[in-house]
């Protein structure tokens, strides 16, 4: 009897080369090539900046300055050189601020204009998306996403808020899309771009080092099967972005690091990390809107048992979009716990873009009748997010600084001061205020260098030197930075409050007497609320 | 009859792509260690609330987690290389056991097994059971044994289902070895020339082929059938094979004569008459081994109702397993074989726990107890991409072969698994009147009466969901609890759906009444199905 070994499991295709069998229903897993028609490709563009234009006018380009964009407009109001060292003192990187210094000088100083630098962003970001859109969806579900995309309430937001968000929204997913094509084709114009958007994202915003992170994680999974040459050039890549970055870096620490300057954040709970999520995709909402979205949860579970389809595999950009959709978030959760917290939904809103191709990806994947329900009822929940966040009075990051100046600037006489904890809050305030009352913060700050500390020992030294000779205080609330409780006693226990006004969630203006020589000039505010 | 999307009437099935599992052991740890996390989290992070409840979800997540590490062991590697010779050429006989299918079905099988590649002559068997069994079409097999040269051993003393139906023709034929294919499996050309050559080692007790169905995309169930098939056919038998575990599954298997008389022959006295008898070979040594190549073609249960039976026989067979023979406490078969041997028949315990699970969310709207409190979103940070990554895993190990419908379908078996777990604890025999009709116009008929649990499940929940709201309002528990329970009614409708009767297809053709059904219900059991127009079907437990 002869006798012979037999492999009982004869070695499967490797994925990359040999013949793979053939799959059931695998037609449903090939992104069609086809660019589609061109006319409906431009259209729906046209249709989708007309979104991103319509959602900023309607509301958000009105709103109140916010904290954020007070700073931005009280940096750029430097020249360029004192303009870097203030950035080299924030916890920021430069770009931004340098772009919308010039956009200022040319266009104009005022806040919506500063905005509008954002919102040239934000269309920019739209024509990219949908070609990052298209490395992973047909013609028909890019656009879809496009549409989703540009009804966005949380790019709608960053879109109209001067601040560099969207600004890297847009490069990153001009790094995501170069990314996407090296990967895969290796194009030297794609190396060149991928390169560039990297040395630009890194000086746009710190946080676009998680990006790259995310991409350097997804090249680490996937190296087996990535040409030598690629990996060899993303390591060029990373080289050449940390010798980008090393100036700046040098700079910053010269100026000390931003250690006088950084914010006061709690570190991130469970609650805070599934925030971001639920934030970027309905949407800035208030706390019963948004607990209620949140404790919706377990559909996930239904998600998850419907992504498993006969013949759906993970490809090779899906992968690419779930490590970039969910590696930022979770390395900044992380970061914030071992390091120092700076977990703040906006600083991720890089992941968003890869979380909505995501998310309509695997609506693609599902028998027709379900996707079509499961997208018309992503792009209701996306608009409806929109609409409720420009309309709704107890959206959470609405700063209504311009009404709580219209208020002191209607009751206060030039007897009363205006105090403002936290201390920066000044520069929103003043932004709209010009009454007769004078603005002074607490805990006292001379506006120049870093804001003091907070010390409970000397609270009522630093109250007796404000209200002294006043009659009456103007204490406005905002920004918690972890003593407002405490002021907020203090004024409570030792005054007689004459009003109170919230003009935006977390955005408290209180009226106390606190000298007894005329008449109170705040029964004036008495019928306006309180 | 409906096809796959995207499928036309004469494409073929695939045939390789579940077979082509690579194990990707990042992932499997990666699920094991998000299981134990989640488990750990259920278990210790939170508030207890009801203590009742809380211990019903801990003994559910705890079933849970012993499946799923089960699971990735078992899939964790594949068989290696097994001694093979292509040169083998003891005789065989071939056994295709017949019990009511119809003449054309047994027909093709048996022409196929006469054309069986070989080295030396073999004999073919028709297994008729007919007369026994009280098929009207018994004769009609002996003559189509007469037509094809065949021989045609018919049984004329009842008893031991189809295990004794095999063991009479053991007792009438002699070769050493013999494989055995269902009326409607169709052996391939290279059937015996794939899997003789592993007799060559000495103590190789059975081989063991996938089981697979032809006919998948001819409607819901079909598919759906074939879908569970590929996960188990795919990286399970593999995985079992690689820890000598792998078992017999009733058809499309070679077994060698000494060693299954050495166990005292198929096992006549349990329902899933496979898989005790290749526990017992095990016990007494013998190897098996299974080789993943379609070698034979079948045909899935085409209705809901050959579907539940055949779930329900395979259940019941398998409980009996854990509860009267429990290998753990066998003491021939190594402890690989013990724990294979438990995870395979406790998975059938699982209609409780799902059960269980689905009763949570009503208990805390009717009552508003839980098993945990917390305010906080750390269950949902462990569970969901435990959950995510636990399906991934499923959809690698299957080669992307697994689906949505047959999860739904596994999931929402539990009342069955239920009455047949009870069927087990009490001793009771439990047999069907079998009233499964093929609707000949492409309608569906209806089995609703099938799935009256499901509904009534739907039912108490709609009335739960106004209890809670009445009590809480519109509040975070309140959500997370009605998104639980939507989550359990999604599961449970492609089920409903499938046991709904439908109207025919518009330009359907109708068939004249009096056609033999083109399909006939397959599996580890055989169920015997009639073709009278359909009426209304009914699951009758008989008690004696």
């Amino acid at each position: 009897m002869s006798t012979a070994s037999t492999d009982l499991l004869p070695a499967p295709p490797s994925p990359v080369v040999g013949t793979r069998p053939r799959a059931r229903r695998e037609s449903r897993l090939i992104v069609p090539r086809r660019a589609g028609d061109p006319v409906v490709v431009a259209v729906v563009h046209l249709l989708c900046l007309g979104l991103v234009l319509l959602g900023a006018r309607a509301e958000f380009l009105r709103n109140s300055i916010r904290l954020d964009e007070a700073q931005s407009l009280w940096q750029t109001n430097h020249s360029y050189g004192s303009l870097l060292r203030i950035i080299a003192e924030d916890v920021h990187v430069p770009l931004y601020h340098v772009l919308l210094r010039t956009w200022r000088l040319v266009l104009g100083p005022d806040v919506q204009t500063a905005r509008l630098l954002s919102l040239v962003f934000l269309l920019a970001a739209v024509p990219v998306f949908y070609l990052v859109a298209r490395k992973v969806l047909s013609t028909p579900w890019a656009l879809f996403a496009l549409v989703v995309f540009s009804c966005s309430p949380f790019l709608q937001w960053y879109g109209s808020e001067a601040r560099m968000y969207s600004m890297l929204v847009l490069v990153t997913l001009v790094s995501q899309y170069c990314f996407l094509t090296v990967v895969t084709t290796g194009r030297r114009a794609a190396w060149i771009g991928y390169a560039a958007a990297a040395v630009v994202g890194i000086y746009t915003h710190y946080f676009f080092a998680f990006v790259l992170a995310a991409q350097g994680i997804y090249v680490l999974l996937m190296w087996r099967r990535l040409p030598r040459t690629a990996i060899v050039k993303i390591a060029g890549v990373a080289a050449l972005v940390g010798a980008a970055y090393l100036p700046w870096f040098l700079y910053f620490r010269a100026n000390g690091s931003a250690s006088q300057t950084r914010p006061n954040l709690p570190e991130p709970s469970s609650v805070d990390f599934s925030n971001v999520y639920s934030q970027f995709l309905f949407g800035f909402q208030s706390d019963p809107i948004n607990t209620v979205l949140v404790s919706a949860w377990p559909l996930l579970v239904l998600g998850a048992l419907a992504s498993v389809r006969v013949g759906v595999r993970l490809d090779r950009a899906t992968a690419y979009l779930v490590v970039a959709a969910f590696v930022p978030v979770v390395l900044a959760f992380v970061v914030s716990h071992l390091v120092t917290p700076f977990f703040l939904s906006r600083y991720m809103i890089a992941a968003l873009p890869a979380l909505l191709l995501l998310l309509v990806r695997f609506t693609s994947t599902l028998t027709r009748p379900v996707a079509r329900g499961l997208a018309a009822a992503l792009l209701g929940v996306t608009v409806l997010g929109t609409v409720v966040q420009a309309a709704n009075p107890d959206t959470p990051v609405d700063e209504d600084y311009r009404t709580a100046a219209q208020l002191v600037e209607d009751g206060a006489t030039p007897q009363d001061v205006v105090v403002l904890s936290s201390s920066f809050t000044v520069y929103p305030f003043e932004y709209y205020y010009d009454g007769a009352a004078r603005t002074a913060t607490l805990p006292l700050w001379d506006r120049e260098g870093p804001a003091s500390a907070f010390d409970p020992a000397r609270l009522p030294e630093q109250v007796a030197s404000l209200t002294e000779g006043h009659q009456y205080v103007y204490l406005l609330l905002s920004y918690d930075q972890g003593y407002e409780e405490d002021v907020f006693q203090y004024f409570q226990q030792n005054f007689e409050q004459s009003a109170s006004y919230e003009p935006s969630p977390g955005l408290r203006l209180l009226v106390y007497r606190v000298g007894y020589d005329e008449l109170p000039p705040a029964g004036e505010l008495a019928g306006v609320g309180g | 009859m409906s096809l796959a999307p995207g499928r036309s009437a004469t494409s073929r099935p695939d045939t390789t792509g579940f077979l082509q599992y690579v194990p990707n052991r990042g992932f499997l740890v990666l699920n094991i260690v998000l299981a134990v996390a989640y488990t750990l989290v259920i278990s210790f992070a939170f508030e207890h609330g009801n203590w009742f409840l809380f211990a019903a979800l801990l003994a559910t997540e705890l079933f849970h987690l012993a499946q799923i590490v089960g699971y990735c062991w078992t899939v964790w590697g594949r068989d290696t290389t097994r001694l093979f010779d292509p040169h083998f050429s003891e005789p065989v006989d071939v056994f295709i056991t017949v019990c009511g299918e119809p003449v054309d079905v047994v027909r093709e099988t048996a022409r196929a097994a006469k054309a069986m590649a070989y080295l030396v002559p073999f004999r073919v068997f028709l297994l008729n059971d007919g007369l026994v069994a009280g098929k009207e079409d018994w004769r009609d097999i002996e003559e189509l044994a007469d037509e094809l040269d065949v021989t045609c051993i018919t049984r004329v003393t009842p008893g031991g289902a189809k295990a004794g139906n095999i063991n009479h023709a053991l007792s009438r034929t002699h070769s050493p070895f013999f494989v055995v294919f269902d009326a409607d499996h169709v052996p391939h050309r290279d059937f015996l020339t794939e899997v003789m050559g592993y007799f060559a080692a000495d103590d190789m007790g059975f081989v063991q082929t996938p089981q697979f169905y032809a006919n998948q995309d001819r409607n819901r169930i079909t598919r759906v059938a074939w879908d569970q098939q590929t996960l188990f056919f795919g990286p399970i038998m593999s995985g079992k094979s690689r820890l000598d575990s792998a078992f017999m599954c009733g058809t499309n298997m070679a077994v060698r004569r000494s060693a299954i008389v050495e166990a005292g022959g198929m096992c006549e006295f349990n329902i899933a008459e496979d898989f005790l008898t290749s526990l017992f070979m095990h016990e007494r040594g013998w190897k098996s081994v299974y080789v993943p190549k379609v070698l034979a073609e079948g045909l899935a249960p085409d209705d809901f109702l050959n579907y539940y039976k055949q779930q329900f026989r395979w259940t019941r067979g398998s409980l009996e397993v854990i509860f009267k023979y429990n290998p753990l406490l066998r003491r021939g078969l190594t402890t690989s074989q013990k724990l294979q041997y438990l995870l395979s028949a406790s998975y059938y315990l699982s209609g409780s726990v799902i059960l269980l699970d689905a009763l949570l969310p009503i208990v805390f709207l009717l009552t508003g107890e839980t098993p945990v409190v917390t305010s906080t979103m750390t269950l949902a940070l462990v569970f969901v991409p435990y959950m995510w990554i636990n399906l991934y895993v499923l959809q690698r190990t299957s080669n992307f072969a697994y689906s949505y419908q047959a999860i739904a379908f596994s999931l929402s078996a539990w009342w069955l698994q239920i009455t047949a777990m009870a069927a087990v604890l009490t001793n009771r025999k439990t047999s069907f009147a079998v009233t499964s009709k093929t609707a000949t116009d492409g309608a569906r008929p209806n089995f609703l009466r099938l799935v009256v649990p499901q509904l009534v499940y739907a039912a108490v929940a709609l009335v739960a969901l106004l209890v809670g709201y009445a009590r809480e309002g519109a509040s975070a528990s309140l959500m997370a609890n009605v998104a639980w329970l939507t989550v359990h009614l999604a599961i449970s409708v492609p089920f409903i759906v499938a046991a709904s009767p439908s109207r025919a297809p518009r330009g359907a053709l109708l068939v004249p009444a009096s056609s033999p059904s083109p399909s006939a219900p397959a599996g580890r059991h055989r169920a015997p199905t009639r073709t009278t127009p359909s009426v209304e079907p009914a699951l009758q437990p008989a008690h004696d």
